[in-house]
């Protein structure tokens, strides 16, 4: 099932219509993420926002831009890029990836080390709840203090709070140039050493890991980004240089980062993400590894050094069981999480009759349910979708 | 629905009960004491509550919380008053909570930059205690002396560094919340992903009406490597707003852009004698920082900005020293307003950048229309302005063309598409201009997410959104300085 409103008020009557019929509504954009969720897309009744698309305002010297939630990241970076500016988020496929995608599904990618993510520059949303009712939050201006800050509870909620029709950014000039270093480590232990020390020695743009068959056979290999003028760029470089001198210099960095990004999304694999002090990154590194050993294919390890993000990447849902299996209730016990973050639909299927794809049930579960049941009271936006029943 | 926000409670059996909960010292009763807890910042309006509770530690908040969830009474959680708006200001809540005594940093982890901290500890304390690491705390409102996280955190604060920082919001990693009922949740945590929905970001700036923060876990950033401040005299504030267009236009994001209009610097200098010009039209105050290598070639780009936009004069900062001289203008401004009024009320709006030229002519002409005499000392870059209206108390007829001039100043910057509130918070002050901004339904949706926090609206009520209770029509504008 799939419709394709043109309207927000078509997109109301949709939503108003739902309860009466029994749909689920699924809003999607391209669909290059609908493997993200705990619910199953088949039985949802899909909403497309093409009818949404397109940049609505972008005012340039003030920095922000206005866009319909149906907008490709790729439409949108190559009209900001005209004036030479940036939305600096760039999550796995990212030129396929709409506005209201990134934001339901709160994607990211290697420049959040120092750009921030979705939640830190979006300034404003419209969005229609659960009883078709238009809702606005926040604004257009970069500081706003007024009223509660919805925006932000839309970023992540995997489309459940609201159908998101527009949002508007604050956006960035973008860099004049970006450069990379790339730097091999014995081990996963080693690599957030050195990561850290390159860290100490200038402060990256972004700053990843990348496990064995990434970039080398063997090894951890560390990739610090830097971006800016070229004198800023070439003294963070000539840093990382003297911290870790058997590197090379990748000059098509941003092509790099983009290609760590989407290997964070690779086709056919079961996604686990791990968030965790960054610190305890190298441990739960050599840890899946050990685990991933055992399998004829073993899975492929990247990690975000400075936001403690790990992600296992495995074709085989026995592999990935596994890994739940020894991983999750450390990183729990330890403040963290263990998340199944997209799989094929079998293999989401396969794996939740083993397991919770979205481990143990939060806390503040009971005001989750709330805040579900205040924004969507008939359960039709998304239901399940975040995990957890909700 | 709103229930009654007193229960049958007696206020002084209520004492009794919380001493045992908190101690005497954390227990204040009677008209006299309680006599500095009748207002914050804004000093509009003045409503004492009848008992301040201080509990020492997050758990007593939790006690206390309970204690007044079982006798229904409501109450209003406080930092340390330098809000702006009233957001402590009691309405049809007897009970003052306080966090001045919760002033544990309770750990700090700086290879992962981050610390937990309870919420009653002072906003600079957080910077210091990791100074020697190079590190930093990012949001710097200018109370950052006195002002507490968990006020910061109610309010979503800002500062002059967050145009290139950010706000509260985008620092705050967990934190603590004690609800109404007594129940502790926590909101985030110390990883900066959490699975479920983000909750911190409803709690932050909620302006404490979903319960009380006892504590959160803070990133912290880099502390810059350099830095490079320069002071530009301008004829106008046309020229001057025309350099932070081109600034920003040239791909330089500033760690701070604040602007003062003649009014201002006239104050300035009678008070300092920091030698502005007598006829000068406006001073731009611009930071930059990062590391050395890119800071000299952005200096160079940003000198020749304000020469070619008609600067009279730039003087730069060459060491630590000249730099507090040269913020020194800035931040004693609002003490130098003293001077030229026996009061002054400071409003808190936000256009988008490139209306600020639009913005202070609108503002010129409510002040001739009103016939008002207002000076302009902001965040420019930021477009996040802060018109101080002069005025004597003492004339009512002038009070109330002050309260009128306030209002159509909100008005004017909601018309150029910006905000009636951009870091102060709405309170109980800007209430009525909240429907400039939100469809009835909008407010509907903000009140529902709060009633699954507070169901009863026990969390300092009628703060924030419209509702019948709040009708008091304004006496006198407050004299409090802005940051």
């Amino acid at each position: 099932m799939h419709e394709t409103p043109q309207s927000s008020e078509d997109a109301a009557a949709l939503i108003r219509r739902a309860p009466r019929k029994g749909w689920n509504l699924l809003v999607t954009g391209t669909g290059v993420h609908l493997e993200t969720g705990d619910a199953d897309e088949d039985n949802m009744m899909r909403v497309g926002t093409a009818g949404f698309a397109g940049i609505r305002e972008h005012a340039a010297a003030d920095m922000t831009v206005s866009v319909g939630a149906g907008t490709r990241l790729g439409e949108l970076a190559e009209h900001l890029d005209r004036a030479g500016q940036w939305l600096p988020i760039d999550p796995p496929k990212a030129e396929e990836t709409t506005v209201g995608g990134l934001l339901a599904a709160n994607l990211s990618g290697p420049l959040r080390a120092s750009q921030g993510r979705a939640r830190d520059l979006l300034l404003g949303i419209h969005t229609l709840d659960g009883r078709g009712d238009l809702i606005k939050g926040g604004g257009k201006v970069v500081k706003n203090v007024a009223g509660y800050d919805l925006p932000r509870l839309h970023v992540g909620a995997c489309g459940g709070l609201g159908l998101i029709l527009e949002a508007t950014f604050q956006i960035r000039p973008r860099p004049a140039l970006e450069h990379a270093w790339v730097a091999p480590a014995a081990d996963a232990e080693s690599a957030m050493t050195l990561a850290f020390a390159m860290r100490a020695a200038a402060e990256p743009g972004w700053l990843e890991l990348a496990g064995p068959g990434v970039f080398a056979a063997d090894g951890v290999t560390v990739v610090a980004g830097a971006f800016g003028g070229s004198a800023d760029v070439e003294s963070a470089i000539a840093a990382w240089r003297g911290v870790a001198a058997d590197g090379r210099l990748e000059e098509s960095a941003a092509a790099l980062r983009r290609r760590l990004a989407d290997a964070t999304a690779a086709t056919g694999s079961v996604v686990l993400k791990a968030a965790l002090l960054p610190s305890r990154l190298g441990a739960l590194l050599a840890a899946a590894e050990e685990v991933g050993a055992g399998y004829e294919q073993p899975p492929v390890l990247l990690a975000q050094a400075t936001a403690g993000v790990a992600r296992v990447l495995t074709p085989s849902v026995p592999c990935a069981l596994a890994c739940i299996e020894r991983l999750r209730g450390r990183l729990e016990g330890q403040g963290g999480s263990l998340i199944v973050e997209r799989a094929p639909l079998a293999a989401r299927r396969a794996l939740r009759t083993q397991t919770s794809l979205r481990g143990a049930t939060p806390a503040t579960i009971k005001l989750m349910r709330g805040v579900k049941a205040a924004m969507d009271p008939h359960g039709v936006l998304a239901v399940g979708r975040l995990g957890w029943g909700i | 629905m709103i229930k009654t926000a007193r229960g049958g409670v007696e206020i002084s059996g209520l004492a009794t009960r919380m001493r045992g909960l908190v101690g005497a010292e954390g227990v204040i009763e009677g008209a006299v004491s309680l006599l500095p807890y009748e207002c914050d910042g804004y000093t509009l309006e003045r409503s004492a509550p009848e008992l301040v509770v201080l509990p020492g530690t997050p758990d007593e908040v939790q006690q206390v919380l309970r204690l007044l969830w079982q006798e229904g009474v409501a109450f209003v959680p406080r930092g340390a008053g330098t809000g702006l708006a009233g957001g402590t200001l009691p309405v049809d809540a007897p009970v003052m909570i306080g966090t001045s005594r919760m002033r544990a940093i309770e750990s700090i982890d700086l290879e992962n930059r981050r610390v937990t901290v309870q919420s009653g500890v002072v906003n600079i304390s957080v910077s210091r205690a990791v100074a020697e690491a190079g590190l930093l705390y990012a949001p710097d409102p200018s109370s950052q002396t006195v002002c507490t996280v968990g006020g910061n955190i109610a309010e979503n604060s800002g500062g002059p560094h967050t145009l290139k920082y950010g706000v509260t919001a985008n620092h705050v990693l967990g934190l603590e919340l004690v609800l109404p009922d007594g129940s502790v949740v926590t909101l985030g945590g110390s990883t900066e992903d959490t699975p479920g929905y983000d909750l911190r970001g409803i709690a932050i700036g909620a302006e404490g009406t979903l319960g009380i923060v006892t504590r959160a876990t803070l990133s912290l950033v880099c502390a810059p490597a350099a830095r490079r401040t320069f002071l530009a005299i301008f004829d106008s504030v046309e020229e001057a707003s025309e350099v932070v267009s081109d600034i920003i236009g040239a791909g330089i994001i500033p760690a701070a852009l604040e602007m003062l209009d003649s009014l201002i610097l006239q104050a300035v200098e009678e008070a300092f004698s920091v030698g502005f010009p007598a006829d000068a039209g406006a001073v731009l105050l611009i930071e930059l920082d990062g590391l050395v290598a890119g800071l000299e070639e952005q200096s160079e780009r940003v000198h020749a900005l304000c020469r070619s936009n008609g600067a009279r004069e730039v003087r730069t900062a060459s060491d630590e020293a000249e730099r507090a001289l040269l913020w020194k203008a800035r931040k004693r401004a609002f003490g130098a307003v003293g001077r030229l009024a026996p009061n002054y009320c400071t409003q808190d709006g936000v256009v988008p950048r490139t209306c600020v030229p639009e913005i202070l002519r609108a503002i010129a002409a409510i002040a001739e229309r009103h016939q008002l005499r207002i000076g302009n000392v902001f965040h420019a870059g930021d477009g996040n302005i802060h018109p101080i209206i002069l005025f004597d108390e003492r004339d009512r007829e002038e009070v109330g063309r002050v309260l009128e001039a306030g209002r159509e100043i909100l008005e004017a910057c909601v018309a150029l598409g910006g905000s009636i509130t951009g870091e102060h918070g709405v309170g109980v002050e800007k209430i009525a201009q909240m429907p400039l901004l939100f469809s009835p339904q909008d407010l509907l949706a903000m009140t529902r997410l709060r009633e699954v926090f507070d169901p009863e609206h026990r969390a300092n009520p009628h703060k924030i959104f419209p509702d019948a209770k709040v009708c008091v029509e304004a006496r006198t504008p407050r004299r409090q300085a802005a940051m």
